[in-house]
């Protein structure tokens, strides 16, 4: 019988062990990750406007597919990166003058 | 950013994953270097006199502060998502990735697992990298999703900083030994925890003539690596063993090299290791173990800043590691005083030529960085010759 094998695999979400708080009150900790995931989805959400500008530059219509097949070339990887870098020091800069 | 080296059996995933991975690289590098950069400025003992008082002291101090828990917290949320964002594609791609992987006919590699294998217990007491399923769960008999995990998160976590094949510190040390000591030619060579054999690629690559063999506790790994080196057509003998044991003749290898694997392992499993490594080096063979820089060569704040993984990120014995003397470890397992070494080597993609050559003719363990990312990296490493 192969059927293990053959059936669905699902990975673990989480991992074993203990994750750290490090505020008074663990909902800041928590607060945190929803603040990041969120910002992970911005920036998606602006690569993929800037997938479908690119595409219409050289194109008149475009399709899902076109959009889901794109994969930037290393120059467009780097402004994007570059986009991304900015975009995280605008967003999660620390107030430093408590320490300065 | 450098993108990471395709293969058959690299399980990226659809357009908005990619990109959410990338920008999570990213996000890890934001972290590191701006707000890392900026707490090292408010709180390096060096500046604040008023904030030295040891490694302890100065953790307490820094993780009073919002910097350090802003820090801390953006650390561990950010690690989690570097997995996260590699999960979905790779449980979308199963069972079928295994299929492709069991099926193949492997022309170049061979696969030697053992299913009898105890998996020792400080790998499985927790999730180590905060990676879920860690590196030896296995979901069926012929399972290599953790290998695959592996792979993509190991990049999205590196950023790129160690190459497209990820493979930086390995790089490093091939070009160090075979530059450093040009008439040792070894004609059998063994890494220890070579996880997918990223790391052994590079000394296939470098010796060519030498036969290569890895060995890992995890059958998943394994699978998944030795896929990838028929991807790649490197040849690999790839066995499923424990280092504390291992199944090899007296004096079989020339070269045994690992790359930061020993601070995962325990404090009475390492020097069970090293012995071992005594037993089935040849006469004139050498072992070199890349691995995290030992406490005493650090400053006050860079301990503080190493160690933060042995609280934070389910890495048992990272502090206990940090804290031994390899030297002594090494001469204990019976290698001769003078042949035992401990050498920091600047990163073969963030060094010059002289500054690597500066290495191979005056060899020592100062570093201003070491064991993260940036300009400047060495990597410490240790052996000896029998």
């Amino acid at each position: 019988m192969n059927s293990k094998s053959d059936s669905k695999i699902e990975l673990p979400k989480t991992a074993k062990g203990k994750r750290s708080v490090f505020f008074d009150d663990p909902a800041i900790d928590q607060l945190m990750t929803f603040i990041m995931e969120l910002s992970t989805e911005v920036s998606v959400v602006y690569d993929r406007i800037d997938t479908i500008e690119r595409l219409l530059d050289k194109q008149k219509t475009i399709s899902r597919d076109d959009i889901e097949n794109y994969r930037p070339d290393p120059d467009v990887e780097e402004i994007r990166n570059k986009r991304r870098s900015e975009y995280l020091r605008r967003v999660f800069r620390m107030h430093t003058k408590e320490y300065e | 950013m450098v993108l990471q080296a395709e293969h058959n059996f690299l399980i990226t995933g659809r357009h908005d994953e990619v990109n959410r991975q990338h920008y999570i690289s990213r996000l890890r590098m934001h972290i590191l270097k701006e707000i890392g950069g900026g707490m090292r400025k408010a709180f390096d003992p060096k500046k604040t006199e008023k904030l030295s008082g040891g490694e302890n002291n100065l953790r307490k101090k820094v993780l009073k502060s919002n910097y350090g828990k802003f820090w801390s917290t953006m650390m561990v949320s950010c690690q989690d998502m570097v997995w996260e964002s590699a999960i979905p594609p790779i449980e979308r791609a199963q069972p079928e990735l295994n299929k492709r992987i069991s099926k193949q006919k492997n022309k170049f590699s061979k696969l030697f697992l053992n299913p009898d294998l105890k998996i020792p217990n400080y790998l499985t007491a927790v999730d180590i990298h905060r990676m879920p399923g860690s590196y030896h769960t296995e979901r069926s008999k012929d399972d290599a999703s953790q290998g695959a995990l592996y792979d993509r998160g190991r990049f999205i976590y590196n950023a790129g900083q160690a190459g497209p094949f990820a493979d930086g510190i390995s790089r490093t040390m091939a070009e160090y030994i075979s530059i450093k000591w040009p008439n040792f030619y070894p004609k059998k060579i063994l890494e220890l925890g070579c996880t997918i054999g990223t790391s052994t690629v590079p000394f296939v690559n470098k010796f060519k003539k030498s036969q290569v063999h890895a060995i890992d506790i995890s059958a998943p790994l394994l699978r998944y690596g030795q896929a990838r080196a028929e991807a790649l057509e490197k040849k690999i003998y790839f066995h499923q063993m424990n280092a504390e044991h291992l199944e090899f003749n007296d004096g079989e290898f020339d070269l045994i090299f690992s790359c930061i694997m020993f601070h995962e392992t325990s404090r009475k499993a390492l020097p069970k290791i090293l012995k071992e490594c005594h037993r089935v080096l040849s006469k004139k063979g050498m072992m070199m173990h890349a691995e995290l820089m030992p406490i005493k060569h650090l400053k006050d704040y860079d301990r503080f800043y190493m160690n933060w993984d042995a609280y934070y990120n389910n890495e048992p014995f990272y502090k206990t590691y940090t804290s031994l003397n390899p030297s002594e470890l090494v001469l204990n397992a019976g290698f001769r005083k003078d042949s035992v070494f401990e050498i920091a080597i600047p990163d073969i993609d963030r060094s010059t030529k002289s500054e690597f050559n500066e290495a191979v003719s005056n060899p020592s363990v100062k570093v201003k960085k070491t064991g993260r990312v940036g300009e400047g990296v060495k990597w410490y490493t240790f052996g000896a010759w029998k």
